[in-house]
């Protein structure tokens, strides 16, 4: 399928008002598979070793870009901020007083790199989704965000159990809801169970990589039907109908970038938000 | 007509997220409408609540594909 | 859903080797956050709260310094009023005390003046009477001498003769002012 669509992108579209041409392909979930650079014969010999991707090319974009942002923000640092200070002062702040406070007050201030480098990963690679001739969101491969999610759940189990003195102790805490009736526990027990073990990784990691899929589906789907659209060459009446309606579907694709890029801010903060939440429960006794 | 219902599936769920991520939204705007000093908190829990009930709609995502 | 890599465009794919890619990037990114980033930005805010919170102690400090000696002024203008009003009123004492010592002074030498003008006065009358005593001893010698036309030349007895009449002279003189009286 992602063939199809390259192919159509290739011929350069114009497939409305062509009598007999092509039909609209919509993009598929294809866009999602770039064809890999593969080295030797890895990709047949292990399923794991699938060659380098876009998406690994990328990764290491947007690792490039957070490490560059940070380094460019804290390289001098003065009492006075001129503006290239303060922007790194406005994130780290973001982080502390929006997230890292509310969610684990003042003793959480031990995690805020934790948080800072997550928001900071995960807005990058989310961002690529938006940079022209890149466009494609990392974490719109669940494998990313898998790994970041690990990671936040390897860490509050950690966190729990060390501070609540013990595997069992943790476990009771965070399994066994305080004050509830006896009778009702076997019920109770499975669902904190699942629910906070199993549903809570799984959707920390699919929230984000869900969001940026779609939003970049959709952004591709106004992309493609633009240039499906544009097929000036059909006469007067219907060059002009079809220039019409594809320049409808670029102002959508350009409305929809804007709002992609608050929506990929805000599941980046999301993200951190219930990375501190999940940590900062774990960390106090329920 | 081709096509698939999975995605029928996760149309139905996300009705049930989207009717909740509203409320969400609306009952927190009310409440900083009404206490706006305690701005910081509520917005800290709405976004807590918005992941919470966006986890259901997740869930439906998921098995659309998965099953 | 793990372990589906090997199928066709699963969109629910986890590949380990992204994975692994992924938390590598993620370990570069959290390494310069720990290392590098954090603890400056941290150390930094920190020093500018201490220095904000150091420039408003120091102003405060300032300010109370400026009261303290806005007050020693205060007390010292005070104390200069005072002691002003104390001179002048001093000063006014004095001024009597001299007008009253002047007008002392000036008293006592009125007063010896005057009595310095009796004593001359009686000095003068003594004098003049003592004088007018020779005097009319001599006239009267000579009158005596030439209605007696004998010369008295004992002084002595002159003199004697002169003073018995002077004293008859006095008593007739008193006998007639008091009679005239």
């Amino acid at each position: 399928m992602s063939a199809d669509t390259l192919n159509l992108a290739a011929e350069g579209g114009g497939g409305l008002f062509t009598p007999g041409g092509p039909g609209f392909e919509a993009p598929s979930v294809g866009i999602f598979f770039p064809s890999a650079w593969s080295w030797g014969n890895y990709g047949e010999t292990s399923p794991y070793l699938g060659g380098i991707t876009k998406y690994a090319v990328l990764l290491v974009v947007a690792t490039a870009l957070v490490l560059l942002f940070l380094w460019w923000t804290s390289r001098r640092l003065s009492m006075v901020p001129d503006r290239r200070q303060s922007l790194g002062e406005i994130f780290y702040l973001f982080i502390r007083e929006q997230i890292s406070r509310p969610m684990m007050g003042a003793k959480g201030d031990k995690y805020l790199p934790l948080l800072l480098s997550l928001f900071l990963f995960v807005f990058a690679m989310n961002i690529m989704g938006i940079i022209p001739f890149l466009q494609l969101p990392v974490t719109s491969n669940l494998s990313y965000p898998v790994g970041l999610a690990l990671i936040v759940y390897i860490i509050f189990i950690a966190v729990g159990i060390k501070s609540q003195g013990g595997v069992a102790a943790y476990f009771k805490s965070a399994v066994v809801p305080s004050g509830a009736p006896g009778w009702i526990l076997p019920l109770l027990v499975p669902i904190e169970i699942i629910s906070n073990f199993l549903i809570r990784p799984a959707t920390h990691a699919i929230r984000v990589f869900a969001t940026m899929f779609a939003g970049h589906l959709l952004l591709a789907t106004f992309a493609a039907a633009g240039w499906y659209m544009f097929n000036p060459s059909a006469g007067p009446l219907f060059g002009s109908i079809s220039v019409l309606f594809s320049g409808a579907s670029l102002v959508g694709f350009i409305v929809f970038t804007a709002f992609e890029m608050v929506i990929m801010f805000l599941q980046a903060f999301v993200f951190t938000l219930l990375a501190a939440l999940y940590i900062g429960q774990a960390q106090e006794a329920h | 007509m081709e096509g698939s219902l999975n995605a029928i599936g996760y149309g139905i769920s996300v009705i049930g997220a989207g009717i909740g991520v509203g409320i969400v939204f609306g009952m927190g705007m009310q409440a900083i409408a009404r206490q706006p000093e305690a701005r910081g908190p509520l917005q800290t829990n709405i976004y807590i609540g918005f992941a919470l009930i966006e986890a259901l709609a997740l869930l439906g995502f998921v098995l659309a594909f998965a099953i | 859903m793990l372990g589906l890599a090997a199928e066709e465009q699963n969109v629910l794919r986890i590949h380990i080797d992204e994975l692994v890619f992924g938390l590598i990037a993620f370990a570069v990114i959290f390494g310069l956050v720990y290392k590098y980033a954090a603890p400056r930005i941290t150390k930094m805010l920190d020093e500018r709260a201490d220095s904000i919170e150091g420039g408003i102690e120091r102003a405060k400090k300032a300010e109370a310094e400026a009261e303290e000696i806005r007050q020693q002024y205060r007390d010292k203008l005070e104390e200069a009023h005072r002691e002003y009003a104390q001179e002048l009123e001093k000063a006014k004492e004095q001024r009597a005390a001299i007008i009253a010592e002047a007008r002392e002074e000036a008293q006592v030498e009125a007063r010896r003046l005057v009595e310095a003008a009796h004593a001359q006065i009686e000095a003068d009358r003594q004098q003049a009477m003592a004088q007018l005593r020779n005097e009319i001893g001599v006239l009267s010698t000579e009158l005596a001498t030439r209605i007696v036309g004998e010369t008295l030349s004992d002084s002595a007895a002159q003199n004697r003769v002169i003073d018995r009449f002077l004293d008859e002279l006095e008593h007739s003189g008193n006998n007639q002012q008091a009679g005239v009286r």
